[in-house]
């Protein structure tokens, strides 16, 4: 992991990686999209709503995945003060928030036809609506300093602590009574979903994953240059102010 | 036509089912382009900063070569 810590290193794997992601979201989404909405079939108990499921689900995983990926790269960035890593979990963050929020609003699409009602404030609900905010913070905080380093200090700090909702929302569903369906992908015993809806679940998966893989490779190389940009005006300032 | 209203309707829950596929391309395509514009933007910066340098570089040679070319005559 370290031999990334260096920007250039890290831009060139970025480069590399990033027509095959944008190749990889087009595909899969565009297969993915076609069996969800006309090949898979309704559900026996929800009927079409079932459909929501395709794109309800990865952006939920990926709030999820994008989360971990930000308590790691903070954790890195605390423990070894790993730039790249730093960088890493500011660019994941606006991200995440996209998917935390795309996750709730189709939730909310899904849950008025099903359980009758936009919203609830059960344990699955609630905790995903504490990682939307445990992702804005982050953003908030990160430039609420005059002083960068401070703020993703800061940000990082909250960013490892508010990991512990991570596994909350995971097992939300089991450890207390919520309308929500408990896992019926990730699950020990196998999925317990027919093959004609986990296939185009999968490939939505695997397109939201590139897409966050493409994206992400963007605003690492943005946010690089503004650190950058950064350090050369603060070179120019220290050159200009009188000694 | 009718095959077209049917598909749409999605048994009655046409108007759950595709406001929930258009929030996302909306939101996805949403960040891929800031991202994209904040790239850019940060380049374009990038570029006038460096070229600035460059600038102040330069200024500051021809200010030594001028200040060897006034000891020189002194």
């Amino acid at each position: 992991m370290h031999r990334f810590a260096n920007p250039t290193r890290f831009l060139r794997l970025s480069n590399m990686l990033q027509p095959w992601a944008m190749a990889m979201t087009v595909i899969c989404l565009g297969v993915g999209l076609y069996f969800a909405i006309f090949v898979s079939p309704p559900d026996y108990q929800q009927s079409e709503t079932v459909r929501i499921m395709y794109v309800h689900v990865p952006a939920a995983w990926m709030a999820m995945f994008c989360y971990t990926v930000m308590v790691f790269s903070s954790a890195a960035a605390l423990i070894w003060r790993h730039l790249v890593a730093q960088i890493v979990a500011k660019a994941t963050a606006p991200i995440g928030a996209t998917f935390t929020f795309l996750a709730l609003a189709t939730g909310s699409l899904w849950g008025k036809p099903m359980w009758g009602t936009w919203w609830v404030w059960d344990a699955r609900l609630t905790s995903v609506l504490i990682l939307f905010f445990l992702y804005l913070g982050f953003m908030i905080l990160y430039d609420a300093f005059d002083d960068i380093s401070r703020g993703a200090k800061a940000a990082s700090i909250l960013a490892v602590v508010g990991g512990i909702n991570v596994p909350i929302i995971k097992f939300s569903v089991d450890w207390w009574n919520t309308l929500h369906q408990p896992a019926s992908v990730v699950k020990l015993d196998g999925p317990a979903i027919h093959s004609s809806m986990l296939a185009p679940l999968l490939l939505m998966a695997i397109g939201y994953t590139a897409f966050y893989i493409w994206t992400l490779s963007i605003r690492v190389k943005a946010e690089i240059n503004s650190s950058k940009i950064r350090a050369i005006r603060m070179r120019q300032n220290t050159n200009q102010s009188p000694v | 036509m009718n095959q077209l209203t049917n598909f749409m309707s999605m048994s009655g829950y046409g108007h759950f089912i595709w406001p929930a596929f258009g929030i996302s391309a909306i939101l996805l395509a949403g960040i891929l382009i800031h991202s994209q514009r904040f790239l850019r933007h940060t380049e374009k910066e990038l570029h006038t900063q460096n070229s600035h340098e460059t600038k102040l570089e330069v200024a500051e040679d021809i200010n030594i070569v001028e200040d060897i070319n006034n000891e020189t005559k002194k």
